[in-house]
C-alpha cells in the first residue's frame, strides 16, 4: 500500500521533476565537460611544447673536449667521430618509438663566402623518412621546430644547392631570401652558388649558420654516412621523484623501480634507449627544453585540475541549492505520505534514487557534451581531433553520481524536519 | 491602492525576516554563484602574467653582447639594463666572461659566472655531486662530460692555468644541461677576471625577463640607445614559442571560465525560480488585495535589489578568498585585489537574482488568484 501511494506520488506532476532531474543533470554535464577537457589538454599541451625544439641530442662518444667559443673553434682539427646515419632508422623502431616525434642530423663545415667565413650546416628540412609501420613520416628541422619564423619560404630538400640563411650572416653577407650566395667549397673545384631561399631569426646560435641540404654538406666532408650530431624531438612524462632518483644514482635502484623507469617515456630513459641501440654514440637531455618542458606541463596540469576541481564542487553547491527549494515545495506532498506511514529512511531512500538517476543522465550527457567541447578547442586551438577514450564514461557517470548525491545529502535532512499535522494543517 | 514609503519599507523587511529560512538559502547560493564569477575572472585576468613567470623556466630570453666595434661590454651595460626595467619584470641577469684554460694539461672553456644567478636564469641546470646542497657559493662547477674525460670528481681540488696565472679551487658540484656547459668549467666571476687578466670586463649578459615579444625588442632598442657600443636582442624562438603557449593557455582558461560561470549562472537561476514559485500563494493573495502586477514586480525587484547587493558583496570577499586560494595552490602567489570586481560583480548578483525572480512572478501572476488561493495550481 505504502510502496503504491508513494509510486504514485512520485510519479505525479512527473515534469516537474523531470525538469529537477535535468537541471541537476546540466550541472554535473557542464563538470563533466570540463572534467573531459582537463583529461585531454595535458597530453595536447605536452605535445604543443614540442614546438620549443629538440629535447635530446645525439652526439658521438669522444675523450676530446669541445673548444667552441665566440663561434670560433678553437680546436678545429679534432675530429670528433660521427653519429651513424643509417642507424637512425632505429630511432623510429625502439620501444618508444611513437614518442619520437622528429628528429634530424647535422653536418657543419666552414665555408668561405664573399663576406668573411661561414658556417654552413647540413640537414634535412622536411623530408619524407619511411619507417616501420609509418609510410608518411615526415621529419627534418622544420617538424623540430615548426615555430621558427623564416622569411620567405623553406629550401627543398631535392635542392641541393639551396640555404636558409641565419638572420646575422645574412646581414653580414647583404643576401635576402630569393637572392644567389656563393661559398667557395673546400676541396672543391669549384665554387657552389647556392639559391637563398629563406632567411630565419631565432636570436640564437642559428643566426650565425646556413643551413643547406644534407648531401651538400656531405659533398665537402665526404662520405662514410657519419654526422656531427643529431636532435631528436620526443614526447615525454614530466620527471617525478623516480626519474630523479634514476638519473643520479642508477645503480641504487631496485630492479623493480629499474623496470618501472625503463618502460616510462622520461626523457632520460628515452635516451637510454636511444643508447642502447646506436653504439658509439652519447645521448644528451637537452635541458633547458626537457626540464622546463615537465615545469610548464605541470602546471598546465594543475592548472586544469583546480579548475576541475572547483567546477565540480560548484555543481554540487548547484544541487544542494535545487535540491532544498525541491524539498521545501514538496513538503506537502511528504507531509502526506509521512501521514499515511511511510518512514523518513525511505523518502530520503527515494529522493536520493532521483538524484542518482540525474546523476547518471548529468554524466552522460556531459560525456557528449565534453567530447564536443574537446573537440572544438582541440581543433581551434592545436588543429587536431582529440582522441576519444570511452573508457573514461564509467569515471564520468561515477563522478556526476558522486557530485549528485554530494550535493543532496545534507538537504535531504530537511525531510526529517517535516512535521506532517503542522504542515498539512497549512502552517 | 497605494503604499506609503513607510508602508513598503514594512512591508519589504517583514518579507525577508519572516522567511528567514528561504532568505539565507537565496542568500547563499547568490554569494556561491558571485564569488564563483569573481574568483575565476579574477583567474583569467592574472593566468596570462602567471604563466608567464613560469614559463621563465626555459631560463633567458634577452642576450646583450658587445656591439660590432667593441670586444667586451662593462658593468654600465648590466647597470643600464637594471635601471630600463621594473624589477618584478626581471627574473634574473648573468654576466659571463669567457676564456680558454688549462685543467690537468687539457684545454677547456672557462666561464666566469654569478653563481646565485643559476636558478634564476638558467634554472634547468642540473647540478649534481653536491648531495643535493643546492647551488654552491664558491669552488668551481665542472661540466659532466668535462669531469668524466679529466678523470675529476666532486670536491677533487683542480687547477686552472691561464698563461703564468693559475687559480685553484675545489669542484663543488657537477653541471648538466645537454649543451656546450657540459664540457666547460665555471667559476666565480671575480675569480675569473683575475685569472683572464680582464678586469671590468663582461663577454655576454643573459637575463631573464617578463613580458611580450614587442616589450623585449623596445627593451632592446632602449638599451643600445642608453649604453652605446652594445647590441642587444631577445631570444626570438623561445620568446614567441611562449606567445604561442600563453595563448593556447589563456584560451582554455577562458572556455574553463565561461563554462564554470554559465553552470553556476544556470544552477543558479534554477534554484531561484523554484524559490519564487514556492511563493505562489502569497502573490496570489497580494494580487486579491489588490495589488498591481507594476507593484509586485516592484516589491520584488526591491527584495531582489537587497539580497543581490548582500550576495554580492559577500560573494567579492569570498571570490578574493577563492582566487588567493586557487592561486597560491597554483602559482604559489597571492592576487591583488581588482577594484573594477567592487561595482561588477554585485551588479552580475542582482542581474541573476532580477532574472530568477521575474521570469517566475511573470508565470504566477498570470494565473488567476482565485484558483492559486484554492490550491489548484
Amino acid at each position: 500500500m505504502i510502496a503504491r501511494v508513494l509510486r504514485a506520488s512520485f510519479w505525479s506532476d512527473w515534469r516537474r521533476k523531470l525538469f529537477a532531474v535535468l537541471n541537476v543533470a546540466l550541472g554535473t554535464a557542464l563538470a563533466t565537460a570540463l572534467l573531459n577537457l582537463t583529461l585531454d589538454v595535458g597530453d595536447k599541451m605536452n605535445e604543443e611544447l614540442r614546438g620549443f625544439g629538440a629535447n635530446l641530442v645525439i652526439v658521438p662518444r669522444s675523450d676530446e673536449l669541445p673548444l667552441r667559443l665566440g663561434g670560433v673553434d678553437f680546436n678545429p682539427l679534432a675530429r670528433r667521430g660521427g653519429v651513424p646515419l643509417d642507424r637512425l632508422r632505429l630511432l623510429k623502431e625502439i620501444f618508444w618509438r611513437n614518442h619520437v616525434m622528429a628528429f634530424a642530423p647535422f653536418l657543419e663545415e666552414r665555408v668561405s663566402a664573399a663576406g668573411g667565413a661561414v658556417d654552413l650546416v647540413g640537414t634535412w628540412f622536411d623530408r619524407a623518412y619511411p619507417v616501420l609501420g609509418d609510410e608518411t613520416f615526415r621529419t627534418g628541422l622544420r617538424s623540430l621546430n615548426p615555430w621558427w619564423h623564416v622569411e620567405g619560404a623553406w629550401p627543398e630538400d631535392g635542392e641541393v644547392e639551396s640555404a636558409l640563411v641565419g638572420a646575422r650572416v645574412a646581414e653580414k653577407l647583404g643576401v635576402a631570401a630569393g637572392d644567389p650566395l656563393t661559398v667557395r667549397l673546400p676541396g672543391q673545384d669549384r665554387d657552389a652558388r647556392l639559391a637563398v631561399r629563406g632567411v630565419v631569426r631565432t636570436g640564437d646560435g642559428e643566426d650565425d649558420r646556413i643551413f643547406v641540404p644534407l648531401e651538400l654538406a656531405q659533398r665537402i666532408r665526404g662520405g662514410a654516412g657519419l654526422v656531427d650530431l643529431v636532435q631528436v624531438s620526443a614526447l615525454t612524462a614530466p620527471d617525478n621523484e623516480l626519474a630523479r632518483q634514476a638519473r643520479h644514482n642508477r645503480e641504487e635502484l631496485t630492479t623493480r623501480e629499474l623496470d618501472v623507469w625503463y618502460c616510462s617515456p622520461y626523457v632520460d630513459a628515452i635516451a637510454f634507449q636511444v643508447e642502447e641501440v646506436i653504439p658509439g654514440v652519447q645521448v644528451k637531455p637537452i635541458r633547458r627544453i626537457s626540464e622546463s618542458e615537465g615545469v610548464v606541463v605541470r602546471k598546465i596540469q594543475l592548472l586544469m585540475a583546480v579548475v576541475t576541481a572547483v567546477a565540480l564542487s560548484c555543481s554540487g553547491l548547484g544541487v544542494f541549492s535545487l535540491m532544498t527549494a525541491m524539498i521545501a515545495s514538496r513538503r506537502q506532498e511528504i507531509a502526506l505520505t509521512k501521514a499515511i506511514g511511510a518512514s523518513n529512511r525511505l523518502l530520503m531512500l527515494l529522493f536520493l534514487g532521483e538524484m542518482t538517476l540525474a546523476g547518471v543522465v548529468g554524466g552522460l550527457v556531459g560525456y557528449v557534451a565534453g567530447v564536443g567541447i574537446c573537440q572544438l578547442i582541440s581543433v581551434q586551438l592545436f588543429a587536431s581531433w582529440a582522441a576519444v577514450k570511452p573508457g573514461v564514461i564509467p569515471v564520468v557517470v561515477l563522478l556526476a553520481v558522486a557530485v549528485s548525491l554530494g550535493g543532496s545529502l545534507v538537504p535531504v535532512r530537511l525531510i526529517l524536519r517535516v512535521e506532517p499535522s503542522l504542515v498539512l494543517a497549512g502552517e | 491602492m497605494t503604499h506609503t514609503p513607510s508602508f513598503f519599507a514594512r512591508l519589504l523587511l517583514r518579507s525577508l525576516l519572516e522567511r528567514k529560512g528561504r532568505v539565507t538559502v537565496a542568500l547563499a547560493s547568490v554569494t556561491l554563484g558571485a564569488s564563483v564569477i569573481a574568483a575565476f575572472v579574477t583567474l583569467y585576468v592574472d593566468v596570462g602574467a602567471k604563466m608567464s613567470r613560469e614559463l621563465r623556466a626555459y631560463g633567458a630570453n634577452f642576450v646583450v653582447e658587445p656591439g660590432e666595434s667593441r670586444r667586451s661590454l662593462t658593468g654600465e651595460a648590466e647597470q643600464a639594463l637594471r635601471s630600463l626595467l621594473p624589477a618584478e619584470r626581471l627574473v634574473g641577469i648573468q654576466a659571463l666572461l669567457y676564456d680558454v684554460v688549462e685543467l690537468q694539461g687539457r684545454r677547456l672553456v672557462a666561464a666566469g659566472m654569478a653563481f646565485d644567478q643559476i636558478r634564476a636564469v638558467t634554472p634547468y641546470w642540473q647540478l649534481s655531486g653536491n648531495d643535493g646542497a643546492g647551488i654552491p657559493a664558491t669552488g668551481c662547477l665542472l661540466g659532466r662530460d668535462a669531469a668524466r674525460k679529466l678523470g675529476v670528481e666532486p670536491g677533487h681540488e683542480v687547477e686552472l692555468v691561464m698563461e703564468a696565472r693559475r687559480h685553484r679551487c675545489a669542484v663543488t658540484a657537477l653541471v648538466e644541461t645537454g649543451g656546450a656547459e657540459d664540457g666547460q668549467v665555471f667559476l666565480p666571476f671575480g675569480e675569473a677576471s683575475t685569472l683572464f687578466a680582464r678586469p671590468g670586463e663582461i663577454d655576454l649578459l643573459l637575463a631573464s625577463i617578463i613580458g611580450a615579444l614587442e616589450e623585449a625588442e623596445g627593451l632592446a632598442r632602449a638599451l643600445e640607445q642608453r649604453a652605446p657600443g652594445v647590441a642587444a636582442h631577445p631570444i626570438l624562438k623561445l620568446s614567441r614559442s611562449e606567445g604561442i603557449i600563453l595563448e593556447k593557455v589563456r584560451a582554455i582558461v577562458y572556455v574553463a571560465v565561461v563554462l564554470i560561470t554559465a553552470s553556476t549562472f544556470v544552477s543558479l537561476l534554477i534554484a531561484l525560480l523554484a524559490m519564487v514559485s514556492q511563493r505562489r500563494r502569497e502573490i496570489a493573495l497580494m494580487k486579491a488585495l489588490g495589488a498591481t502586477d507594476r507593484r509586485m514586480r516592484f516589491h520584488f525587484l526591491a527584495e531582489v535589489a537587497i539580497t543581490g547587493v548582500a550576495a554580492g558583496i559577500l560573494g567579492l570577499a569570498a571570490g578574493y578568498g577563492l582566487a588567493n586560494l586557487i592561486e597560491r595552490v597554483l602559482f604559489a602567489t597571492a592576487v591583488s585585489f581588482r577594484w573594477w570586481l567592487v561595482p561588477l560583480v554585485p551588479a552580475v548578483a542582482v542581474l541573476i537574482s532580477a532574472a530568477g525572480a521575474l521570469i517566475p512572478l511573470r508565470m504566477v501572476t498570470r494565473l488567476h488568484p482565485a484558483l492559486v488561493l484554492k490550491g489548484d495550481y
